[in-house]
């Protein structure tokens, strides 16, 4: 309530031009670094006044880290490429057209122009108690609102909840997740590659970050493997409304068929855990058995058996388990 | 004809009160209760704040009387000894800086002795609870026809159903804000809102002052629903005691989060119906029971209970009618006047309940709704004969046609048989809307409206209505343009100035056109007849202006005319007898839906929506109302939903309080029948809220036909359709 709005405090704007000078700039500034990618979870945070950077680098102006090339059957996509050209991307499309319909579902026309595949990866959570400021463990301080006994927690997590109990809300992590792709960090140190199942962060781990960058990294590309090209892809985002909304429970799956059975398979969902989770569970009743609706809806069952719910979110169980199952099944026609 | 002002909208010209610049003007921000109910024992300003920056006003500072004027001077400028509500304002704050003033908001503490809050309106409340009267009822109407108790036993079959429907959020694009200086001895207050006579009345008793050294002026406003009927007021008194103290101009804009918090919302309902019928389905006997929730204050709960009650018996005929309904206190932040002012609840209920009605009897839901819809001669309930000329049947079969509702039943049992997740359904609503004020309310406000002519020959329309998103300014244009057979660019529309404009009374209860419309048609009539030619149109009345001024030097030409109501209409308000309205417009509702039964999400595939309402005057206008009435409704239908705690909404940000957006809604199908209103501006009936009242129920009518199961509370979001529907 007493939050400040529509007013920014002042910082200094850098607008490098490359990789390398924008890593020098991380580096010099540290803690106090801010990276600007679109500027959909920024704008929000500054104008709330909640974070207050020094330095803020605005990678806009970096043409090495934006658009999409073909390499050895799989795709390198620069981490400014904004989401409708992921999502509209005739090579996204054609190969990986899971990737384009979890960039499809991201929030609204205007949103997807402006956002970033790497942004829309590495923001931050919409935990509106942690949104509104408030001092949550997340935010430094020793309790979880959310978790309270009379809190709203509605959207929050049901799986891997470790003292913060807000969800990942990215719709294009499950689709990276389950296509496996890596995520290429840089720093003025160098350079490393994570497995996208790998780059978001527990709250057990490190409650205050929800990816693996360190301040003075950056993500610069992700690259999918042609491993799961033109695989059997299924992806739903449940959400209250149909545009400009974060998901309630996504799946994002690929399976590769042999005979009419399951050869391989990797279903990941989103929305219900503070990181994107790809649910083994289920992909172990998978694998080897036919994708119908009986599998799906044991894969579903197995899936939601460690399932925790807070007080205003028991319907994210069914939930999950219908969108497993659907998934495992395939969307009516 | 062009939008007045469409094209400084499109371009982003038009000044909001957040636009206008100001110069040495300081930034208001309140203090607010953090407790339901209690004694103030202390304001604690923090020592760490330099408060000799800062301009302080607390209830001490209110010259005049420390109440909100409206219809009960119940509600406080600014707490005094004790709070009833979460967000009640406590004290104002102003300075310079916008963010110095906010972050200082946080450096005050209202510490509070709590008392136990009542907090469910459904309840009655223990002895502890006790705050308005003996029993916390803010009004009790009933409304009596015939002998409801020898009927009900009498009848075949008998019955019951409940139904609730949630609290609504205007979501009003541009929130809640004013400014205020002194010019001279004169207070002045400009900004967003729909009423500027009630804003001035309020100013002059809760300042102290003389009318005329009050003025109120009316800025662009960005959306209002209701929400800015009564509540600037509040605002307006605040705004105006910070800027009397600080000797300077002050501005205030409530953030989203706060005007989501602290303003009013549409009135939570809770509605009891024991139907009579006889086994053919026609209705023996209506009893129902309404309890409104008014929240802490009384602010317009009586007025929209009546309005409520007058509609719950739903647009049928019957000859034995009782609605009982109270508004009653908790401790909730005050609810207030929203678009249908009452009747979109009621007529949730019943035509829920007509559904319940057929469904017990095995009768066609279109089929009961045909035999008992009014006819021509017939009364309502309150015993106000319909004869309007209007075809009640006709809207309903027009609807069932464009709709191809038969056809959709039919497709859709196929597509259902075919589909393991997906259900699909259509259900109907049938309904009216009363335009103007209620009863004697028109009578009362007696309304003025004025029209002047300019030397150049233009002519100048003055009335205290607003444009607010809805097309007055076009409408009036349009309407003076054509009785006076002049173009629109002659007509210019005066700022709504309380210094310039007489009372045409306040721009609610879809009454702008119907009432004061026809105000400006006789005004324009007397201005003309002044000219002494009384059928003098265009060019010559043009060119009759011109010379009437070279004649009458300093002189004005104006023309001007106060409401009379139409002959041969009586209302008693004491007995609740008569004619309620001057007029009803009619409406017929289909609507379409797919339920998953996976995610248990409802999308609404189509929505027809056939309306009465006497002439339509622009139909672009027209359309639009509708259209954006039947979103709002949808949204109230399945998304909307307000999330308590204390009595204080804690959902208050767009973020998870979800209106829909344009992939929510299908493309709207709107059509009207025409039956003219003889009082009407030329022809004429109230259009903005009747939209309102018939998509919820038919939202709710569709789920039932997909699922099988029995939306009785509103709105229906998968969790709450979760509960009902348990093979998800």
């Amino acid at each position: 309530m007493a939050v400040i709005r529509d007013m920014m405090p002042a910082f200094e704007l850098f607008r490098p031009v490359s990789v390398d000078d924008a890593l020098q700039l991380m580096a010099r500034h540290g803690e106090a670094a801010w990276a600007l990618a679109g500027g959909l979870d920024t704008f929000d945070w500054l104008k709330d006044r909640i974070k207050r950077p020094e330095a803020v680098i605005d990678l806009g102006a970096i043409s090495e880290m934006r658009g999409i090339t073909a390499d050895r059957g799989g795709l390198t996509i620069g981490a400014m490429t904004t989401l409708t050209e992921v999502a509209t991307s005739p090579e996204v499309v054609e190969s990986f057209s899971l990737l384009s319909m979890a960039a499809f579902h991201v929030a609204t026309p205007q949103i997807r122009n402006q956002g970033t595949i790497g942004g829309n990866v590495a923001q931050d959570t919409r935990c509106w108690y942690y949104r509104g400021g408030w001092p949550c463990y997340r935010a430094g301080g020793n309790i979880c609102y959310a978790a309270a006994p009379k809190a709203m927690n509605r959207e929050h997590c049901i799986l891997g909840a470790k003292r913060c109990v807000a969800v990942n809300p990215s719709d294009t992590a499950p689709a990276l997740i389950a296509l496996d792709a890596q995520m290429v960090i840089r720093s003025a140190g160098g350079e490393r590659v994570v497995a996208a199942e790998d780059f978001f962060m527990s709250p057990a781990v490190d409650i205050t970050r929800m990816t693996v960058l360190e301040p003075d990294e950056l993500l610069t590309e992700i690259r999918i493997p042609e491993t799961w090209s033109r695989a059997r892809f299924y992806f739903e985002k449940v959400r209250d409304r149909q545009s400009w909304d974060f998901s309630l429970v996504t799946v994002a799956s690929a399976m590769r068929m042999s005979g009419g059975r399951v050869q391989d398979a990797r279903i990941v969902v989103n929305g219900v855990a503070p990181r994107p989770v790809r649910v083994t569970e289920a992909e172990s009743v998978l694998i080897g058995s036919p994708a119908n609706e009986s599998i799906g809806l044991a894969a579903g069952e197995a899936a939601i058996r460690r399932a925790k719910p807070l007080r205003h979110n028991d319907f994210k169980r069914p939930l999950m388990r219908n969108l497993i199952r659907r998934a495992i099944r395939g969307q009516e026609a | 004809m062009e939008r007045r002002e469409g094209i400084s909208k499109l371009l982003g010209r038009e000044l909001y009160i957040d636009d206008v610049p100001m110069d040495r003007g300081l930034w208001g921000a309140t203090v607010r209760s953090p407790s339901p109910r209690g004694r103030i024992r202390e304001v604690r300003f923090s020592p760490d704040v330099n408060w000799d920056e800062f301009v302080v006003v607390d209830h001490r500072d209110i010259p005049g009387e420390n109440h909100v004027w409206l219809i009960e001077s119940d509600q406080p400028v600014l707490a005094a000894d004790s709070v009833r509500h979460v967000h009640e304002p406590v004290v104002l704050l102003a300075h310079h800086s916008r963010e110095m003033v906010h972050r200082a908001v946080r450096s005050v503490e209202v510490i509070v002795d709590p008392a136990p809050p009542v907090l469910d309106f459904r309840l009655p409340p223990g002895a502890d609870g006790i705050q308005h009267g003996t029993d916390n009822v803010f009004s009790h109407i009933v409304i009596r026809k015939g002998d409801v108790d020898a009927a009900l036993a009498d009848a075949p079959v008998v019955i019951e159903g409940t139904y609730e429907t949630g609290a609504q959020e205007h979501v009003y694009l541009e929130n809640q804000g004013m400014v205020a200086w002194i010019d001279g001895d004169v207070v002045v207050v400009k900004g967003s809102l729909q009423c500027p006579y009630y804003v001035h009345a309020a100013l002059t008793h809760g300042l102290g002052r003389a009318e005329d050294r009050v003025r109120v002026i009316q800025s662009p406003t960005g959306g209002g629903f209701g929400g800015k009927e009564e509540y600037p007021s509040v605002l307006a008194l605040h705004v105006a005691l910070l800027a009397l103290k600080a000797g300077a101009p002050v501005k205030m804009i409530y953030d989203r989060p706060e005007d989501m918090a602290a303003t009013t919302k549409r009135h939570p309902a809770w509605i009891r119906h024991r139907t009579g019928v006889d086994l053919d389905g026609r209705l023996l006997a209506q009893a129902v029971e309404v309890v409104f929730d008014g929240g802490a204050y009384v602010t317009l709960s009586p007025v929209v209970l009546s309005r409520g009650l007058i509609h719950a018996g739903g647009p049928y005929a019957c000859d034995n009618v009782r609605i009982d309904g109270r508004a009653v206190l908790t401790n909730s932040v005050p609810f207030g006047a929203f678009r249908g002012f009452g009747a979109p609840q009621t007529i949730f209920a019943v035509e829920r309940q007509m559904d319940k009605i057929a469904e017990e009897l095995g009768m066609d839901p279109v089929e009961l709704r045909r035999m008992n819809l009014i006819r021509e001669g017939q009364s309502t309930a309150t015993g106000q004969i319909i004869r309007d000329g209007a075809d009640r049947l006709e809207v309903l079969d027009r609807a069932l046609d464009l709709s191809a509702y038969r056809e959709k039943q039919e497709e859709h049992a196929r597509f259902n048989a075919a589909h393991e997740d997906l259900r699909r359904g259509v259900g109907l609503s049938t309904y009216f809307h009363g335009a103007g004020f209620t009863g004697g309310g028109e009578v009362h406000l007696s309304s003025v409206a004025k029209v002047e002519a300019r030397p150049d020959g233009r002519i100048e329309v003055l009335t205290s209505n607003i444009e607010m998103g809805q097309g007055t300014l076009t409408i009036f244009t349009q309407i003076a343009s054509e009785s006076l057979g002049l173009e629109p660019d002659d007509v210019v529309i005066a700022e709504a100035d309380t210094f310039r404009v007489p009372n045409s009374g306040p721009t609610v209860a879809s009454r702008t056109v119907m009432v004061v419309g026809r105000l400006i048609e006789k005004a324009c009539a007397d201005l003309v007849a002044k000219l002494g030619d009384s059928d003098l149109r265009g060019p010559d009345l043009k060119q009759a202006i011109v010379d009437w001024y070279r004649k009458h030097s300093g002189g004005v030409l104006d023309g001007a005319a106060r409401y009379e109501p139409p002959p041969g209409t009586s209302w008693d308000e004491d007995s609740y007898r008569g004619d309620a309205y001057g007029a009803f417009a009619w409406g017929a509702c289909v609507v379409e839906v797919e339920v998953d039964l996976r995610t248990l999400g409802t999308r609404v595939l189509d929505v027809v929506a056939v309306q009465e309402v006497g002439k339509v005057l622009n139909e672009l206008l027209a359309r639009g109302q509708i259209q954006g009435g039947v979103v709002q409704a949808i949204g109230w239908a399945l998304m909307e939903e307000c999330v308590w705690s204390d009595g204080a909404m804690v959902n208050n940000q767009l973020t998870n309080y979800m209106i829909p957006t344009s992939d929510d809604v299908p493309p709207i199908r709107v059509d009207f029948l025409e039956a003219p209103y003889a009082h009407g501006t030329g022809g004429a009936k109230g259009i903005g809220e009747l939209p309102v009242d018939g998509p919820a129920p038919a939202v709710a009518a569709a789920i039932e036909a997909a699922t099988g199961t029995h939306p009785r509370v509103i709105p229906v979001t998968p969790e709450r359709l979760m509960e009902l529907y348990d093979g998800a």
